[in-house]
């Protein structure tokens, strides 16, 4: 291997001079012929790890990735910085686009594809004819059923990787336990012994974090706090209705600009909301999950979370959103008494029950179900992969435990008066490093906070909104 | 009702004003957009057709309950069975309420129904690509999300409309020639909305901020403003090369405000092919045939409508029909032994057109 071909290759497909802590050491883990399960924290450039892997071996690069509005985003974006020989293949595409794909894989260098596509055999027969060089697995941890987001179809990654003959293999994933990078490893069938691990530490010394007890004030907390802090900022809701009601709430009762984001908000506002966002036009953000991925704005200040998260991995994820620039920024979780509820019912039902099950099971062999809601999918995914019924109903026996046991974490988090940074990341088999600098959470520092305040002057960028027509074409052309 | 009133309640009890004796059920109908020869026959009866399928999201129950509503207000009664008008007060609340707030006067649903959201995400895209192409930049994202839409506009483009500075500069012409012939506010509204280098347009809450209006107002308002600016498109295709051509195109995608079917059945009438072999070929009953010849009449004001009529019956309904305007098909039928229903209905609708077309005069 030349190690000066990867720096070369490093400024001139991306511009960059240096890389950052953690992709050197996957790619060149990689280029030994190892596969590696590289785990980085979202925003810390994983797609480099296996763009400048592929472009080392030449040849074609699979890339199997969860999220259809990310992988278009992914395969425009490469396109932009110059690369031509990059394709989707997906649901979304027409039936001959999807044609002309597999009959230009040899032309291709990066292919991303939905998991689901390598489930159909003329897919894998047209990839066995091509020599595929690096099969990428982004988002891994969907694999797990002990993960985040868990997705059943990645369970079959692993035949389709047989099929292929086993190709050099990356799997990219965001926090996940040693647990998750276990069960990621078999599910792909890698070796698990000659298989490396690049594990970037997931702590983050600028993210302070905070905790707090509400008594019947939440509302006026965060008003408190959106006010307070310096912004911009993100506030976490799980319900799609009070994360409008909040919105509405601040936007009345504060001069900031508020927008919500969510599942219900229609497609063109979603994007416009971003895009302000990332323009710094707006100081606070009311979102559920559905906001962060793919985001990548380096200046975020602070997350709060006015719901309580049900796992750490989803809280270590959404707060991982702020303080991307190195600077201090906050982490800060309401809590009242009840939230737990809140996400227990809403874990109660993403999982299937068991008359689910016995409907899937007690089907034929042949018929071909649609599953109307996630939970009969994911019983129709268990049934697919082989589980007996019996097998089945332990699993979800399992998973349900597994997710109180999160919950029950979360629990722990929020009252505990040790470190919160390090009763965290204890969850993750990691240490805190002992020489902190500054400030680190509001069990070593109650006061911290104070640092945060708003000087106001830092984000004071509103600008006037043209609203003559006459002017905004004017703007928007430059002719 | 007042405080709680929504602008939509408002905006339909002035319908009952427009048209007076409206059945509810028919009214219900014709704002959900229920595409039946009748339902579309009794709106262009009603004078209601520029509001056909408005709001298909409106349940019955919402619909009944803003009844209710109004009647208990004073503002409604039934005068007959089912039969519902505004009351003096009734009216003075709804005229009151117009005067504070806009009343959509360019809706034409029926028409634009289909062309509505598609033309103006084209229009948006299209607006974007030129706009980011004019400062040379290449980086950034598309403000329509849908795949489908930004591969029609790359085609479009490259068949129609080269990324190069003389077609920016005919499309910043074509905004400055639509948006002079607007009302300025309108105009303001929808450039607000748009995409480009340097400006990311306002999202529903912040176009409803800036407008000073209450969400549902400001659906209507950008409705109502879009509409215009279509109609203006639509009637001055030479003013508008570029807007015509998205419009055209995507206008036969959606069907010309027809359904499918009729559309589809519209295109065999264009190849002059008689109704059975029509019907024949499409394996339809010779009645749906007629049926769809209805609802392209109604639809397009153009339809050739005494092209289908024999002109033996066409003078013969026209002379009944300047006797007894509204003389029934059932006693014109006892009349003239076989009389077609569908041509009874097709000079109904030509006498209609030709007194909106007076009236408006
Ligand atoms: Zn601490």
């Amino acid at each position: 291997m030349q190690r000066n071909r990867v720096y070369e290759l490093l400024e001139e497909k991306f511009g960059h001079e240096t890389f950052r802590p953690g992709q050197e050491e996957a790619i060149f883990s990689a280029l030994n012929g190892k596969d590696t399960v590289v785990m980085l924290p979202t925003g810390t450039g994983k797609s480099v790890c296996y763009q400048l892997t592929g472009y080392y071996l030449g040849g074609l690069t699979l890339i199997v990735s969860p999220l259809l509005s990310l992988m278009q985003d992914q395969v425009s974006g490469m396109k932009r910085m110059g690369e031509k020989r990059v394709a989707a293949l997906n649901s979304l595409l027409t039936s001959g686009e999807k044609r002309w794909v597999l009959d230009h894989l040899h032309e291709l260098r990066f292919l991303f594809l939905s998991p689901e596509m390598l489930q159909y055999s003329h897919v894998l027969n047209r990839l066995k004819k091509c020599p595929i060089r690096l099969f990428v697995v982004d988002e891994a941890h969907c694999i797990s059923q002990w993960g985040l987001d868990f997705r059943p179809e990645y369970l079959l990654l692993g035949r389709a990787r047989e099929e292929l003959g086993f190709p050099l293999t990356m799997a990219l994933t965001a926090t996940a336990t040693k647990q998750v990078r276990g069960q990621i490893k078999r599910s792909l069938k890698m070796n698990e012994s000659t298989t490396q691990e690049v594990a970037y530490p997931i702590d983050r010394h600028n993210i302070k974090m905070h905790t707090e007890i509400c008594r019947n004030n939440k509302q006026e907390r965060l008003l408190h706090y959106v006010q307070y802090l310096k912004k911009p900022g993100i506030v976490y809701f799980s319900s799609k209705k009070t994360a409008d009601e909040t919105a509405r709430k601040l936007q009345a009762e504060t001069s900031l600009q508020v927008e919500t984001y969510h599942a219900d908000i229609p497609a063109e506002d979603k994007v416009k909301i971003q895009e302000q966002f990332l323009n710094d036009e707006l100081d606070v953000i009311c979102a559920t999950s559905a906001f962060g991925m793919g985001v990548n704005k380096q200046n975020i200040r602070f997350v709060i979370h006015y719901h309580m998260p049900a796992n750490p991995e989803a809280y270590m994820q959404e707060i991982g959103r702020c303080g991307r620039d190195g600077k201090e920024s906050a982490a800060i979780l309401l809590f009242e008494e009840g939230d737990q509820y809140i996400q227990m019912h809403l874990q109660e039902n993403s999982l299937p029950e068991e008359h689910h099950l016995m409907q899937v099971y007690a089907g034929k062999e042949h018929e071909k179900r649609i599953a109307e809601d996630t939970r009969e999918e994911i019983a129709l995914h268990y049934k697919k992969v082989g589980f007996s019924f019996e097998k089945a109903k332990e699993q979800i026996e399992y998973r349900k435990k597994f997710k109180w046991m999160q919950l029950d974490f979360m629990l722990r988090y929020v009252h505990t008066t040790q470190c919160k940074r390090k009763f965290l990341l204890a969850y993750f088999d990691e240490a805190v490093e002992s020489d902190q600098p500054g400030a680190c959470c509001s069990s070593c520092d109650p006061d911290f906070l104070k640092e945060f305040q708003d000087s106001s002057d830092d984000y004071l960028r509103h600008r006037k909104r043209d609203e003559n027509w006459s002017i905004i074409l004017e703007k928007l052309f430059h002719i | 009702m007042s405080s709680r009133a929504t602008y939509l309640s408002y905006f339909i009890l002035s319908l009952f004003q427009r048209s007076p004796h409206l059945k509810t059920a028919q009214l219900y109908h014709i704002l959900t957009g229920k595409r039946t020869a009748s339902t579309l026959y009794q709106a262009l009866e009603k004078n209601l057709l520029n509001y056909f399928s408005l709001s298909e999201s409106l349940t019955r129950k919402e619909f009944e309950a803003l009844i209710v509503a109004a009647s208990r207000q004073g503002w409604l009664e039934r005068v007959e069975e089912s039969f519902y008008q505004l009351t003096s007060t009734g009216k003075q609340e709804v005229e009151t309420y117009f005067k504070e707030h806009h009343f959509p006067a360019h809706l034409q649903s029926l028409r634009y129904g289909n062309l509505t959201k598609p033309l103006w995400e084209r229009m948006q895209l299209v607006t974007q690509i030129f706009s980011e192409k004019s400062y040379g930049n290449r980086q950034y994202t598309p403000v329509i999300k849908n795949y489908a839409h930004q591969r029609w506009c790359k085609q479009w483009i490259k068949k129609f409309a080269p990324l190069e500075k003389d077609t920016t500069r005919q499309l910043v012409v074509e905004w400055k020639q639509l948006f002079e012939r607007m009302e300025p506010r309108m105009a303001n509204a929808l450039a607000m909305r748009l995409t480009g280098h340097g400006q990311i347009g306002a999202t529903h809450h912040q176009t409803a901020q800036r407008l000073n209006m209450e969400t549902e107002e400001m659906e209507f308002f950008i409705l109502n403003a879009l509409h215009a600016a279509y109609t203006l498109i639509e009637e001055n295709t030479a003013l508008f090369p570029l807007f015509a051509s998205l419009y055209t195109q995507t206008d036969k995608e959606t069907y010309e405000g027809l359904s499918e079917s009729v559309w589809i059945t519209g295109q065999y009438l264009q190849q002059d092919y008689p109704l059975e072999e029509i019907a024949q070929k499409r394996k339809l009953k010779l009645g749906t045939v007629h049926e769809h010849i209805i609802e392209l009449a109604i639809v397009n004001p153009h339809f050739p409508i005494e092209q289908y009529v024999p002109q033996s019956v066409w003078h013969f309904l026209h002379q009944e029909m300047e006797k007894t305007t509204d003389i029934p098909y059932k006693k014109l039928s006892e009349r003239m032994n076989d009389l077609p229903f569908y041509c009874y209905r097709l000079v109904q609708i030509e006498r209609k057109r030709k007194d909106a077309t007076e009236s408006s005069v």
